[in-house]
């Protein structure tokens, strides 16, 4: 192949590093996919088991218990996988439509709490609404491990996006807090429900889209961002 | 082209120096141009090119078997663009005080106007790089990407990381201000 003139030789620093160049295995989305899936569900029953289960458990229907499971593992899931399989053709995955999916999902978290149904043994912060942000600080922390490990399989793969796909990686790594806060809550008043468990979600899709494009990005991207601010100042 | 950039990606990933080399001369042209288009200096393209192709061998772990990596590659090429243009709006106050003069502008052929002596009409070349360059940043890369590299709407709207209704208003906003730039400039003239 011709060498094309207009084009600019290559830098030193990259010549060099094609000089020691090592076969690098590509991606394997479904893969990454299955891996991810199956140690979030580990790690949620072990938390579920450390911060205990909660006392009305046994009191409150089966259905609406599991169905709700299931629903928090879909906002899980749905984004996440959104987010790692390809489009045809193309490196990135369907960001777009993650991202309407991990709203439509925060909106839903929000607002089906106010049909939770009530044991004898469950709660209410009725009274006194805003003690209850226990849950909050919980659920996110929970989240923040799902957040750093989906970030480090996209690194790279979204250049352009960043901001959103970190935000709906941090919606759905939300939904692992919630579905924490599931089992262990006995609070059951739509408001606590509203707040702490589907607004947790929100706060935590915010933290992430703030800090996530950090991780999102690969260590040498930043530093020479960072190399070119001091520059300018 | 498409198939042979695949080739060249998958077996550069594999391993192969080479398969590079030959990947940056087929890729290099157009995202050269699409830098060019954007930043209006060749040499700054150049150097942009550069840390995208860098930015890609760093990122080569991301790229997935089967793929197209053009419109990945793009997507680096326009980060590396934005972050250039975010440090020089930090930077615009230093750049100010010193003495070194402008570059030669480049054209929308990605050639100084020295360096080319072809093409339909000079005058409206020049006019057109200067309405080019007129344009703000969202509407100069809508109407870079899908008037003059013929993208389409929902591939440059993937690569600026927008919605595919939003890559459409700033590329019809873009051309209509470009028109108009170009009407008022040539009258003026």
């Amino acid at each position: 192949m011709e060498p094309d003139a207009s084009l600019p030789p290559l830098s030193d620093e990259l010549t060099a590093e094609l000089a020691d160049l090592r076969p690098r295995g590509p991606r394997r989305p479904a893969r990454q996919l299955a891996w991810f899936v199956a140690s979030m569900v580990m790690y949620t029953i072990v938390v579920i088991f450390t911060v205990k289960l909660r006392v009305d458990w046994v009191e409150l229907p089966i259905w609406w218990q599991l169905g709700m499971a299931a629903l928090w593992l879909v906002g899980l899931a749905v984004p996440v996988g959104l987010l790692m399989l390809p489009a045809a053709g193309r490196v990135g995955g369907h960001w777009r439509s993650a991202s309407a999916i991990s709203i439509a999902m925060t909106v839903l978290f929000c607002a089906i709490g106010w049909f939770h149904p009530s044991g004898p043994s469950s709660f209410s912060y009725a009274d006194t609404p805003l003690h209850g942000h226990g849950c909050m600080q919980m659920g996110l922390g929970i989240a923040m491990v799902p957040s750093i490990v989906v970030a480090f399989l996209l690194r790279g793969v979204y250049p352009t996006t960043s901001r959103v796909v970190a935000a709906s990686i941090g919606a759905a790594a939300g939904s692992i807090g919630g579905l924490v806060l599931h089992f262990h809550c006995r609070v059951t008043d739509g408001l606590h429900l509203l707040l702490f468990h589907g607004g947790m979600v929100a706060v935590a899709s915010f933290i992430v889209a703030v800090v996530g494009p950090l991780l999102l990005d690969l260590p040498w991207n930043y530093r020479q961002r960072s190399r070119g601010s001091k520059a300018a100042s | 082209m498409p198939a042979d950039v695949k080739e060249l990606m998958q077996r550069y990933v594999g391993g192969d120096a080479s398969a590079f080399r030959d990947l940056y001369r087929v890729a290099g042209p157009p995202l050269l141009g699409y830098l060019t288009r954007l930043c209006g200096q060749k040499s700054l393209a150049d150097d942009l090119l550069q840390q995208t192709f860098m930015k890609v061998h760093r990122a080569r772990g991301a790229f997935v078997l089967g793929a197209d990596p053009m419109p990945w590659m793009y997507s680096i090429a326009h980060r590396t663009f934005l972050d250039e243009a975010r440090r020089r709006k930090r930077a615009k106050v230093n750049l100010s005080t010193t003495s070194e003069l402008p570059e030669v502008a480049a054209q929308i052929t990605g050639q100084t106007i020295e360096q080319s002596s072809q093409g339909p009409d000079p005058e409206l070349r020049d006019a057109a790089l200067l309405a080019l360059q007129q344009l703000p940043e969202a509407q100069r890369t809508a109407v870079v990407l899908t008037k003059l590299s013929g993208k389409s709407i929902s591939e440059a709207a993937d690569i600026a990381g927008i919605s595919v209704g939003a890559m459409k208003v700033r590329a019809h906003r873009g051309y209509e201000m470009l028109r108009k730039l170009l009407k008022g400039g040539l009258h003026g003239a």
